[in-house]
């Protein structure tokens, strides 16, 4: 890794804000919402071990995530009462959470590691189903609907200095643990046996040719991806204080899916990115919008398709496009072209789905001809501004299609057989 | 037990919707290789399509225009979105289908609202056929099984004994032979996936329009077109009437654990492990049950009940 000046000053500016921040957050609101930034960096970038790295598509992986937070729970309600487990500090729960989302991530890799493709994603479906389905079921130990809250400052740790209970230092702790986590999910990447998982997502065959257990290998990831998932459960239960069945459900795993792909899963950062505008997005936009689900099924199926690397591909195909010879007048004038176009279609999206959203509401005392789009006051009733919303689709579609160099068309198929 | 016959008559009725829905399913996969997430999304789309048609124009339209427009979509979608991504990476266009499925549901959800919609079949189809054991059986529920027997028939006939059927069973193994024979596969496949979706938007507003529709089925569609085996009608068609059958008999015939804990244990308090266990029962149980039953084939037998090759 090459360390000229300008990297290093990244690297530094990006080592010291996110400690930095609770002196400069405005409200315990927004540190709360950087807390869950950083819970779900650990989540995407763990979703990555076996999405990314090993090239399993895994539904079943908000199970390893509730196994932690519910395992961290119960070891603090416990470590807050009389018992075996007793005064044993906040601070380490996240490594009971790693264990626990590794075990079960051991079981069902028993059964899911044999497989790749279709049939892993089917298996994990069918055990994220059956889970979900037999935890609902058991309220002894998962508290049903109201799920299982905690007090994270049941006790003063390091020498009566810290209580884990006033926001910064919750978000510290969760900060430390990420760090953490994601610097060894980072060494997992060089080690012989990221590489090994990477070689056999990209040819089992040839990985099996070696003489390399491709089965162990899945194994492997599966358990350290479970592992991290259930740290990640663990931040999670320490930053909401409470957890419930919810946490298992296919969405959080799709979640997880989400921040990978449109951040960008063949690049460690990528999942980082994503999780951070991910997460703050879900907590924000939801104030703004009542299609935020929209919005991101649509940001998802866009990335697919125009950049399957995701952002981190974006920002490196700019890097690229600055540093090849030419001239730079002129890439910066493309890229421009592109923005534009990009933000047109982007506006006529928001505006037709504003509007739509709002002629649609069955509520008495919504305002239909005063939307709210982004600052302005548009009359979702008046066809004047649906045929705006169109037309700007167009243009920018227009824009964005004719000032991208078209992709190798793949319409045709190849036996799959 | 004079409920055993419309226990099977419901089952039966239960399992050829789920059929229907999942017959375009596995034949979009065995045939094309397209593993399309967005299936149930779409067939949710068919049935408030089906219900505004119904409430605009009547019940026959609405029978007839709601399948028509969801094929025509489905070949629209197959055609600007799928063909961007081509059939070499599966995973990549499960997650195209997956993110398709997100944009259709919560579209439906952005233009119909987020409520159930009451769709309501004619006065007249409501009249009990005829009367088992004190319990009446519409006309309208006859009309389903009827229609969803004769649409069975027909995809079946069209592909065993069809030139189009031959050429689709042809290209499975050889598509670039079948192009090469100057076959427009394209426009075959075209017709499956439209079709497909036509016969899930016939059957859409049949079981209720809501707005979880969607999510609800589309992984038990997956259970029938995984034990069922890919591409296979039969297959499909034999998995749906059993898990039909299996809802409803789990439905009707309430058996509890709680006989068996409570003999054991004696009766539990609320809030105990053990009271979890006793209130395990079918009704709780069976929708489990079609998970296992996948598990378990995906595990031991990959190419299903009927499959030709293994998933």
């Amino acid at each position: 890794m090459n360390l000229s000046p300008p990297r290093l000053t990244l690297l530094a500016i990006l080592a010291v804000f996110p400690v930095a921040l609770p002196w400069i957050a405005p409200t315990n609101a927004t540190l709360s919402i950087a807390t869950q930034m950083l819970v779900w960096t650990v989540m995407a970038l763990s979703y990555n071990i076996s999405f990314g790295q090993t090239g399993l598509l895994s539904f079943c992986h908000a199970v390893f995530f509730g196994a932690g937070a519910f395992a961290a729970s119960h070891a603090v309600n416990a470590a807050a009462g009389e018992g075996l487990l007793a005064g044993l500090p906040l601070w380490i729960m996240p490594i009971p959470a790693f264990a626990a989302g590794a075990l079960t991530a051991f079981i069902y890799g028993l059964f899911l590691a044999s497989r790749t493709g279709v049939a892993f994603v089917m298996i994990t479906m069918a055990l994220a189903t059956l889970t979900v389905s037999t935890v609902d079921n058991f309220d002894s130990i998962f508290g049903g609907e109201s799920g299982v809250s905690i007090d994270r400052a049941f006790q003063d740790s390091f020498l009566g200095l810290v209580s884990f209970g006033p926001q910064r230092q919750a978000y510290w702790l969760v900060l430390a643990w990420t760090a953490l986590a994601a610097g060894l999910m980072w060494l997992l990447t060089r080690t012989a046996f990221g590489q090994l998982a990477a070689a056999t997502r990209e040819n089992e065959e040839r990985v099996r040719f070696s003489g390399q257990s491709t089965y162990r290998i899945r194994l492997v990831a599966m358990v350290l991806a479970g592992g991290f998932a259930g740290l990640a459960g663990a931040l999670h239960a320490i930053n909401i204080e409470q957890v419930s069945v919810e946490q298992f459900s296919l969405k959080t795993s799709a979640f997880a899916m989400f921040m990978c792909v449109i951040g960008g899963a063949r690049v460690f950062y990528g999942p980082i990115l994503g999780a951070v505008l991910l997460s703050a997005l879900d907590k924000v936009l939801p104030g703004y919008t009542g299609s935020w689900p929209m919005y991101l099924g649509l940001v998802f199926c866009a990335v697919l398709i125009f950049s399957p690397d995701g952002l981190a591909g974006i920002g490196k195909g700019i890097a690229q496009a600055f540093r090849a010879p030419g001239a730079r007048v002129q890439v910066l004038g493309r890229l421009l072209g592109r923005a534009l176009a990009v933000a047109v279609l982007a506006f006529g999206t928001i505006l037709a789905v504003e509007m739509a959203t709002v002629l649609s509401s069955q509520e008495a005392m919504v305002v239909r001809d005063a939307v709210p789009v982004l600052g302005l006051s548009v009359d979702a009733t008046s066809p004047t501004y649906w045929l705006l919303a169109l037309a700007l689709i167009a243009a920018g579609a227009w824009g964005a299609k004719h000032l991208v160099p078209p992709t190798k068309s793949a319409g045709a198929e190849v036996p799959h057989a | 037990m004079d409920v055993l016959p419309f226990v099977i008559l419901n089952g039966a009725l239960t399992g050829m919707l789920l059929f229907m829905l999942a017959a375009g399913l596995t034949l979009v996969y065995g045939l094309m290789g397209i593993i399309n997430f967005a299936h149930a999304s779409f067939y949710m789309l068919g049935a408030y399509l089906g219900y505004q048609f119904t409430v605009t124009l009547g019940f026959v339209p609405g029978l007839i225009l709601a399948p028509a427009v969801l094929g025509l979509l489905g070949v629209a979608f197959r055609r600007l979105i799928l063909f961007r991504i081509g059939i070499q990476d599966q995973v990549r266009q499960l997650l195209i289908t997956f993110g398709a499925a997100m944009v259709v549901t919560e579209g439906v959800q952005m233009i119909w609202g987020r409520y159930a919609v009451a769709y309501h079949a004619p006065r007249a189809m409501l009249e009990p056929l005829f009367n088992l054991g004190g319990l009446d059986f519409p006309i309208y529920r006859f009309f389903i099984l009827a229609v969803a027997t004769g649409l069975f028939v027909a995809i079946y006939g069209l592909l065993r004994f069809s030139r189009v059927g031959l050429i689709l069973t042809a290209a499975q193994a050889r598509p670039q032979m079948v192009r090469a024979m100057g076959y427009d596969l394209d426009h075959i496949h075209d017709l499956v996936f439209g079709l497909g979706l036509a016969v899930a938007g016939l059957a859409g507003p049949m079981i209720g329009v809501y707005p979880v529709m969607a999510e609800r089925i589309i992984t038990l569609l997956f259970v029938v077109v995984v034990v069922g085996g890919l591409g296979s009608l039969i297959g499909a068609l034999v998995v749906s009437l059993v898990l039909g059958l299996i809802d409803t008999a789990a439905v009707t015939y309430r058996i509890s654990l709680e006989p068996v804990v409570n003999s054991l244990f004696g009766p539990q308090e609320r809030g105990t492990f053990l009271f979890d266990i006793a209130s395990i029962n079918t009704t709780t149980f069976a929708p489990m049950l079609p998970y296992l039953l996948m598990l378990l084939v995906l595990l031991l037998r990959p190419r299903g009940l009927m499959g030709q090759r293994d998933l």
